[in-house]
């Protein structure tokens, strides 16, 4: 059973970060449940983004933007070298797990 | 119910439903809770629950459902806002939106069927005075 703050079912992204900085999604090996949303599961754009880290997570069943896109941002963490910061990024037929672009993204995904 | 440039207060038991505006406003204020196991704020035409230039601001055990028409929690130009285990569910909109704040923790609690996305985190570049922290679900 998974406990913690869960984002179920939203009709848009489950968590958007637009050009903020020092985001903990999850933090010290508890997680964030997100499951349903209707675009991503988790979507970081804007050059002003940084510092955000996403860890002990699970995120599934997104829409067909896919779990998480990382369209931005500088010092992006999916994961740690933790084994209680993994994430659990569920495949999906629609979208991708996980898709980093952006010509000055700087993103580690790592152990998930 | 609008809590307005004022300090040190605590509202236990309320349920705001069906106003014309947001069914909590919390602006300019510090060291606000609300807590309370029954409270509810649903159905309004605006937000669930506003907190605005405010600082050290707790919402434990809030239910922010349903309907409130334009979204269910907003946290503007603040510092040191906790809401915890909080259900924030089937509004309109989106379901907890955060600008140009600091030190937001959203700790455990339910942010579900939203017609909006589940967390918007914004810090527009137009003003750089603060920063968004939003520690999210400690397990218990």
């Amino acid at each position: 059973m998974r406990y913690g703050l869960f984002i179920m079912n939203c009709a848009g992204d489950g968590v958007r970060v637009t050009n903020s900085q020092n985001i903990c999604i999850g933090q010290y090996g508890c997680g964030v449940n997100i499951a349903g949303s209707g675009k991503h599961g988790i979507y970081i754009l804007g050059d002003e983004t940084k510092h955000v880290h996403v860890e002990s997570s699970m995120i599934m069943d997104s829409g067909d933007r896919g779990n998480i896109e990382i369209a931005a941002g500088d010092d992006i963490w999916i994961g740690g070298s933790n084994a209680n910061q993994r994430n659990n990024i569920e495949f999906q037929s629609n979208g991708v797990g996980v898709l980093v672009h952006g010509q000055n993204t700087n993103a580690y995904i790592i152990n998930n | 119910m609008q809590i307005a440039k004022t300090k040190n207060v605590v509202v236990e038991g309320i349920n705001s439903f069906n106003n014309n505006y947001d069914g909590i406003y919390i602006l300019g204020s510090q060291n606000v809770a609300i807590m309370d196991q029954d409270s509810f704020t649903q159905q309004n035409h605006m937000k669930g629950l506003t907190i605005h230039t405010s600082k050290d601001i707790t919402i434990n055990n809030l239910h922010i459902e349903p309907e409130n028409q334009q979204g269910g929690v907003s946290v503007f130009q603040s510092e040191n806002v906790t809401l915890a285990d909080c259900t924030v569910l089937e509004n309109s909109g989106i379901a907890c939106f955060i600008s140009d704040s600091k030190d937001v923790a959203l700790i455990r609690g339910n942010y579900g069927e939203n017609e909006g996305d589940g967390l918007l985190l914004i810090h527009p570049a137009i003003s750089r005075l603060w920063e968004v922290i939003c520690d999210t679900a400690y397990l218990s």
